[in-house]
C-alpha cells in the first residue's frame, strides 16, 4: 500500500508487537518486539518480557500462563513535505451534492433535512442548518440557527450564531 | 483556606479521574468476567476519615457502602497501624456491609508520612468456600463462606502467606480469586501514583481545601433539593418473594420518609423482622442503599461525595431485615437492600410526581452456572443477570433492557463471551413482547435468555421480584413479574426463582424471563401512533393493544383501524 502511495523503501519502518494477557484476563497490553526473527528460541524472552511489561504497568505478575490475543503489524512510511490537494471554487452548491431530503430528529422534534454529499461540495458553498453533511464515515450534522462554509481544503466551519 | 473556583474544578475532576482510572485499571487486569464484563465491584477515593471524595462508575450498592465499611476496618486495625506499602481485606458481612464474597480491599494512601486517605474497592471475589458458589437457602452465616476479619494481606508492600494460605486453602478458585486480588491491589496502586503527583503539584493544604469545597458544595445543593420539596411523611410497603428458606412467605418491608426542610430521614421501621433465611439486608448496604435513593432524587447529575450524603438519616432497628443481628444468614443481602431504592421512590411517588417513576422489573434476575469443565479440570462458575425493564415516568416511556438501579452499571455480558469462557450455548436474548406495562407512557420490556448446557454443570438463581407486582402509577398497568424455567431431560420442566443449585445434564437449558415496568397513566391515553409503532416493533402484540390500549390493528396489515379504535375506546372509557 505504501508503495502505491510511491513513499520510498528507505523511508518504511515496520514496528512488531504482539497483544498479550494472562490467561482469563479480558485485556491485553500490547507488548513491542524487536526486529529479529521470531521462533522457539526468542519464546522464553517473549513470555520474560510479558512479565515484566506487565509488572511495570500493574505492578504484578500472574503465575497464570500468558497468551498471544493478535500478532501486529505496523508499516509507517516516513513522507517530508505535505501537499494538500484544494478543492474547485464555486459560489452554488451544484445539484449533485443534492441528496434526497429526510426528517430528522432534532432538538426534541422530527425536522425535514436537506442532505449534501460532502465530496461533491465546493470551495465558498454556505449551507443553513437544518443540514446534513454524509461522506462514507462521518455524518456532519448542521443544526438550525448555524451556518456552515466550505473553505478551500474542503474543510467544513460551522458558526454556531454564538456571541 | 478559600480556593479558588478554577484549582478547585480541576482538583476536582482530577479526584474523580482517579477513582475511575482505579477502576479501568483494575478492569484490565482482572481474571473473572465477573469484575471485567458484569463490574461486579466499585471503587472510591476516601479522606483520612474515610469520607467519599470521589467515586467510580461501579455498583451503587456498593458505592455509598465503601465510606462506613472502611471505617470499621481502620478503627479495627487501628489508623496508627497503617504503613505505606499495606494492603487491608475483611469478608466478615456485619464489617463491610455485604455478603463474605462481596469483600473489601482498600490501601491507605501516604504522602510524606502523611496519611491523606484511602483508596478503596468491593468486588465479588468468585468463591470463599460456603456450602455453595451462590447461597439462597443458607440457614446460618457458617454456611456462606469464609469470613476474615479487617487484616492486612500485604505488609510494606510484602505478601503475608499466611493470610493468602487461608483464603487459597478455602476457595474452590483460588487462582481467580488471587487473579483479581492482583487487579484490585493495581487498581490502589494507580490512585496512589495518581494522588501523589497531584499532591506534588498543589500541596496537602490546597487539595485538602478543595475537598472540603467539594463536600460543601454537594451538601449545599443537596439540602437546596430537598428544600424545594414539600414537607412531609410519607410511607411506603412493598414484600420480597421469600426469605429463601419458607418459600410460600412474603416478607414486608416499609418505609416511612420524612422530609424536614433540608433534611431527610429514611426510616425502615416497620419492616418485617430478622430472616431464618438469607434474605437479611445489612446495615451498611441499608445505608447505602438509602442514600444512593437520596441521591438520585437531589442531585443526580453532580459527582458524588461525602457532603451529599449529609442531609441524610437512615433509620433501620436492630433485628429488622435491613438490620439483622450477626448471626443471621445474609447471602441475598442485595436482594433485601436493593429494593429499598424503589420503596423509597414508592412512598415518594405523589410528592414528586415529576422526579419518581413506575416500578421497575426491580431485581437483576440473576442465574448462573458452576461444575467442573471436563476439558480443564477446573471448576468454573457463571453468572448472568438479564436485564430487566424500567418504570414508565410521567415524560416517557421506561427504558427497554437495563439492569436495576442498584447494578446500573452492570454490563451485559456479550453472548460472545460468554460462550467462548464458558460451557455455555446462548439460543436466543431477546426483548420480551407485552411485558412493559401499560400507560399512557408504556413500561420499558425485559428480556429473555435462554442457555443451553454444553456440559453437566449446577444451576442457580436468586430471582425477586417474581410474586409481587412491578407497579404502574396513576391508572398506568403493571410489567410482567420475573421468572426462570429449568427444562431438563430428567427433571422435566419447573419454574424457579430462587434456588442454590439444581443438577443438569449436558443439553438441558433454562430460560430466565426478566419482567419489565410499570406503566404510567390510563393507557386509553396513549398517541395512537405510539401504540402502532410498539405493535410494529414487537413491543406489544396485537391482542394487547387492543386488550390495554383499545386500539384495534390488523394483524396482516399493521394497519390501524380507526373506525373500530375509536368505538373500543369510547366504551373501555365508560367501564
Amino acid at each position: 500500500m505504501l508503495r502505491e502511495e510511491n513513499i520510498p523503501e528507505d523511508a518504511v519502518e515496520f514496528i512488531r508487537s504482539l497483544d498479550m494477557c494472562y490467561e482469563g484476563q479480558g485485556h491485553y497490553v500490547e507488548l513491542p518486539l524487536p526486529n529479529v526473527r521470531l521462533g522457539e528460541d526468542v519464546k522464553l524472552e517473549i513470555i520474560n518480557a510479558f512479565h515484566h511489561f506487565h509488572e511495570i504497568k500493574y505492578s504484578h505478575q500472574l503465575d497464570a500462563p500468558p497468551r498471544v490475543t493478535n500478532v501486529r503489524l505496523k508499516a509507517i512510511g516516513k513522507i517530508k513535505d505535505i501537499q494538500i490537494s484544494e478543492v474547485e471554487q464555486g459560489k452554488e452548491v451544484p445539484p449533485s451534492a443534492l441528496k434526497p431530503k429526510r426528517k430528522v430528529y432534532l432538538g426534541g422534534d422530527f425536522v425535514e433535512c436537506q442532505i449534501y454529499d460532502r465530496y461533491k461540495l465546493l470551495y465558498g458553498n454556505v449551507i443553513n442548518g437544518p443540514a446534513i453533511i454524509e461522506e462514507p464515515l462521518h455524518t456532519t450534522v448542521v443544526m438550525p440557527e448555524q451556518t456552515l462554509n466550505v473553505d478551500r481544503f474542503g474543510n467544513l466551519i460551522i458558526s454556531t450564531g454564538g456571541k | 483556606m478559600m480556593v479558588d473556583p478554577i484549582t478547585l474544578a480541576v482538583v476536582q475532576n482530577n479526584l474523580i479521574s482517579v477513582a475511575k482510572g482505579m477502576q479501568e485499571t483494575a478492569f484490565r487486569c482482572a481474571v473473572t468476567t465477573l469484575m471485567y464484563e458484569l463490574r461486579d465491584c466499585a471503587f472510591s477515593l476516601l479522606d483520612a476519615d474515610t469520607g467519599v471524595i470521589a467515586q467510580s462508575h461501579g455498583y451503587i450498592c456498593f458505592l455509598g457502602s465503601l465510606g462506613p465499611a472502611t471505617k470499621n476496618c481502620v478503627d479495627m486495625v487501628g489508623k496508627e497501624n497503617l504503613k505505606p506499602g499495606d494492603v487491608v481485606i475483611s469478608t466478615v458481612p456485619h464489617i463491610i456491609g455485604s455478603h463474605s464474597l462481596d469483600a473489601l480491599l482498600f490501601t491507605p494512601i501516604f504522602y510524606r508520612d502523611k496519611l491523606f486517605g484511602y483508596a478503596a474497592t468491593k468486588s465479588h471475589w468468585t468463591d470463599l468456600g460456603g456450602k455453595s458458589f451462590f447461597i439462597t437457602d443458607s440457614k446460618n452465616i457458617y454456611e456462606e463462606g469464609l469470613r476474615i476479619p479487617p487484616l492486612k494481606i500485604y505488609k510494606a508492600g510484602n505478601l503475608l502467606p499466611e493470610v493468602w494460605g487461608i483464603i487459597k486453602w478455602n476457595s474452590r478458585a483460588p487462582d481467580l480469586v488471587w487473579g483479581d486480588i492482583q487487579a484490585l491491589i493495581s487498581g490502589c496502586h494507580f490512585a496512589e501514583r495518581r494522588v501523589t503527583e497531584l499532591l506534588d503539584r498543589y500541596g496537602m493544604e490546597t487539595v485538602n481545601a478543595c475537598i472540603e469545597e467539594m463536600y460543601n458544595y454537594g451538601e449545599r445543593m443537596t439540602r437546596r433539593a430537598i428544600q424545594e420539596m414539600p414537607d412531609g411523611t410519607w410511607t411506603a410497603e412493598d414484600y420480597l418473594d421469600n426469605n429463601g428458606i419458607d418459600l410460600n412467605k412474603l416478607v414486608l418491608i416499609k418505609v416511612t420518609v420524612t422530609i424536614q426542610g433540608s433534611d431527610i430521614t429514611i426510616d425502615f421501621t416497620g419492616s418485617a423482622p430478622e430472616q431464618s433465611g438469607p434474605m437479611n439486608g445489612l446495615w451498611i448496604n441499608t445505608l447505602a442503599n438509602a442514600r444512593a435513593a437520596v441521591k438520585a432524587l437531589t442531585t443526580p447529575k453532580l459527582p458524588a461525595n461525602e457532603g451529599c450524603f449529609r442531609p441524610t438519616k437512615v433509620i433501620a432497628p436492630e433485628g429488622c431485615v435491613f438490620n439483622p443481628s450477626t448471626a443471621a444468614p445474609s447471602f441475598m443481602y442485595l436482594m433485601v437492600t436493593g429494593r429499598a431504592l424503589e420503596l423509597i421512590n414508592k412512598a415518594l411517588y405523589q410528592v414528586l410526581p415529576e422526579k419518581v417513576p413506575a416500578c421497575s422489573g426491580g431485581d437483576p434476575c440473576g442465574g448462573g452456572f458452576f461444575g467442573i469443565d471436563p476439558k480443564t479440570g477446573k471448576f468454573w462458575m457463571s453468572l448472568v443477570p438479564c436485564a430487566i425493564g424500567q418504570g414508565a415516568d410521567l415524560f416517557s416511556d421506561g427504558e427497554n433492557f437495563l439492569h436495576p438501579h442498584y447494578i446500573s452499571s452492570s454490563k451485559n455480558a456479550p453472548t460472545e463471551v460468554l460462550e467462548s469462557v464458558f460451557p455455555l450455548f446462548i439460543e436466543k436474548v431477546e426483548f420480551v413482547q407485552d411485558s412493559g406495562g401499560a400507560g399512557k407512557q408504556r413500561g420499558g420490556v425485559g428480556s429473555r435468555v435462554d442457555i443451553r448446557l454444553r456440559v453437566p454443570a449446577t444451576f442457580f438463581s436468586f430471582i425477586e421480584k417474581g410474586k409481587t407486582p412491578h407497579w404502574g402509577i396513576n391508572g398506568g398497568k403493571e410489567g410482567l413479574r420475573n421468572y426462570a424455567l429449568v427444562r431438563s431431560k430428567d427433571k422435566g420442566e419447573l419454574e424457579v426463582l430462587k434456588t442454590t443449585g439444581i443438577e443438569l445434564k449436558k443439553g438441558d437449558s433454562v430460560l430466565i424471563t426478566a419482567g419489565g415496568g410499570g406503566g404510567y397513566n390510563n393507557p386509553l391515553e396513549r398517541e395512537l401512533e405510539a401504540v402502532h409503532e410498539d405493535v410494529i416493533n414487537g413491543y406489544v402484540s396485537v391482542e394487547r393493544a387492543k386488550q390495554d390500549y383499545g386500539v384495534v390493528i390488523d394483524p396482516s396489515t399493521f394497519d390501524i383501524d380507526l373506525e373500530a379504535t375509536n368505538k373500543l375506546r369510547s366504551e373501555l372509557r365508560n367501564n
